[in-house]
Order: structure tokens, then C-alpha cells, then sequence
């Protein structure tokens, strides 16, 4: 059966303001939703709410109709996350970091068998461009077995090439997961996402086309 | 996991050395002083290893929460494993 996630509503204010108000979703295995709003609207808030590493002040998140509770299953690996820094440890090379996050070697092997991974193996993740640091750690987080992936901004200040690769294997990457993608290059996510959401004001929107975008305040 | 446990000891092992060599002049033995570093070490070393790495590698905390590790799981096991290291080489001082 396909994992379904359902956001019935998420509240966060920070003092006076409040950041989200009325957001809710429904994200299946199979789906990439994608997420826009204009800088400090609250996509990388909810995302951190959704992954657990930031309290709301209201939640009601469900898995297959059951409450999840993000910080407290944290350990269960539910929710994958892709933040918008890099978190990889720079001293280290490529293929010293594959063996932290897969043990077995077949899915050792899955990871240094991808594009262009083979060439940068001996590369210190410090050494490597932004594209190949956000490929990398897509990769690692990807492969992960979270039926659910929260990606912040993963194709911001990437080059072409790799921005192909990424969209290519994110779109591969439905079969397993649901995806919810935010970034503000709208066209490469309008480009493989199913359906897509603008945060407006705390509150949540459905937007099918760029026409949507503009209507909704997030394109001119 | 192992690698959180090195780096935060990393940082707590120097952070531990200083308050000790700062009361060296406390202590009228080696083993005495020895005995002091092992308790600041054991009971507050992990607290200033937690410190170093919040301040210079905080972003690879989202490394161990995808890896399913929670914050709590991290430090209860780098802290218990500090003090058990502690209290056995303060046990062995003492015999010996």
C-alpha cells in the first residue's frame, strides 16, 4: 500500500508574528508536490516542522490516517530532509561519507554507481562545487528509506548539468516516495511537480499553473 | 554516530584539560590532579564537546537525524559513554 501524509494544520508564530496559519496538504508515495512563497513566507519553517528539528505551536500530522509526532519518531525515518546549507562533513572525502550513511554494500554500490559520482569519489566534500555538494547529499538523503522526502531549495545555484541530473532523478525517485520540493527557481519545479502549493500570509494555496503563481502575489 | 562521539570528544577533551591545569595548584599529587581532570571530564566534558560542535559543525546534525538519531539519543550516548570512561580510569587510578 502507498504511504500517504496528511497535514490537517500546522500554526508557528514567532512572538507577534505569525509565520503559518493555515496550512494543510495531503502528500502520497508517487507525488512531488511542490511548495512556493515569497522569502519568509514559511517554506524551510514548515519543512523543519515537518522533519521535526522545529516546534509548532499546532500540528495535526497523520501517516496513513495515524497522529506522527515528528521529533519523537524521528528515530522511525518517516520524513527525509534535504536542508537548504550543506551538512556534509567538508574534511571528508566522497567516498569516506557513503559508508556513514549505508552499510550494506549493495546500496553502497547504488551510490557510487550514480552519475558522476565515480569521478568526485576521491574529492573532499570541501573541494566539490555546490552542485555536486547538493547532488551528493540528495543522493545519500534519497537512497535513505524514508518514505517521504522534504527538499529546501535543491536546485537554487546549480549548474545546468546538474540541475538535469537532479530533476531527472527526482522523477525517478517518485516511484518510492512522496516528495515535497520547494525552491524559488519556479519553472524547474513547475517542471516535474504533480501539484504545487503558495504559501500566502500563514496560509496555503493550490496553484496548478504560473498563472496560479501570478494570481496568487508570488510572480509579478 | 561513532564520528558525533570523536568530534564532540574532540572538543571536550582540550575544554576538560584547561579547568584542571587552571586548579593544578590544588593538588599535592599527579594522581590527585588526574582524578579531578576524570571528574570534569566525565560529568562536564560532553556539555563543552556539545558546545565546540554546536558552534562549528552544527549543521551536520541533520547528517544524524536523517540517519534516524534524535538530538537526545546523540548526547545521552556520547555523555554515558564519557562518564563510563571516566569513572574506570578513576577506578584504575585509585587502585593503582
Amino acid at each position: 500500500m502507498d504511504n500517504a501524509l496528511q497535514l490537517f494544520f500546522a500554526r508557528k508564530r514567532y512572538g507577534r508574528k505569525e509565520i503559518l496559519s493555515q496550512v494543510s496538504f495531503e502528500l502520497a508515495q508517487g507525488e512531488i508536490l511542490g511548495l512556493f512563497g515569497r522569502n519568509g513566507s514559511g517554506k524551510s519553517t514548515l519543512l523543519k516542522i515537518l522533519f521535526g528539528t522545529l516546534k509548532a505551536n499546532a500540528l495535526d500530522l497523520r501517516l496513513n490516517g495515524l497522529p506522527l509526532k515528528p521529533k519523537k519518531d524521528m528515530d522511525a525515518q518517516h520524513i527525509g530532509y534535504l536542508p537548504q546549507d550543506n551538512f556534509l562533513p567538508k574534511h571528508l572525502k566522497v567516498r569516506d561519507v557513503i559508508p556513514l550513511f549505508y552499510t550494506d554494500g549493495d546500496e553502497q554500490d547504488a551510490i557510487f554507481r550514480a552519475d558522476f559520482i565515480e569521478k568526485i569519489a576521491a574529492s573532499q566534500i570541501g573541494t566539490l562545487s555546490m552542485g555536486q555538494k547538493r547532488y551528493l547529499e540528495l543522493l545519500l538523503v534519497a537512497h535513505l528509506p524514508h518514505p517521504f522526502l522534504m527538499l529546501d531549495e535543491p536546485l537554487s545555484m546549480i549548474e545546468p548539468l546538474y540541475k538535469e541530473v537532479i530533476q531527472d532523478f527526482l522523477l525517478s525517485l517518485k516511484a518510492k516516495k512522496g516528495i515535497l520540493l520547494t525552491d524559488h527557481y519556479y519553472n524547474d519545479v513547475l517542471k516535474i511537480s504533480d501539484r504545487n502549493l503558495v504559501l500566502v500570509d500563514g496560509v496555503s494555496q493550490t496553484a496548478h499553473t504560473e498563472e496560479d503563481l501570478r494570481a496568487l502575489g508570488y510572480l509579478k | 554516530m561513532w564520528m558525533y562521539y570523536r568530534d564532540v570528544t574532540l572538543y571536550a577533551l582540550p575544554a576538560s584539560l584547561v579547568p584542571s591545569i587552571g586548579s593544578a595548584g590544588l593538588y599535592d599529587s599527579f594522581g590527585g590532579w588526574l582524578l579531578n581532570l576524570l571528574l570534569i571530564f566525565g560529568v562536564f566534558g560532553t556539555g563543552f564537546g556539545l558546545i565546540g560542535f554546536w558552534y562549528f559543525q552544527k549543521q551536520q546534525y541533520y547528517m544524524y537525524f536523517n540517519l534516524g538519531y534524535t538530538k537526545t539519543h546523540l548526547i545521552l550516548a556520547t555523555w554515558g559513554i564519557n562518564l563510563a570512561i571516566a569513572i574506570l580510569l578513576a577506578l584504575f587510578t585509585k587502585i593503582f
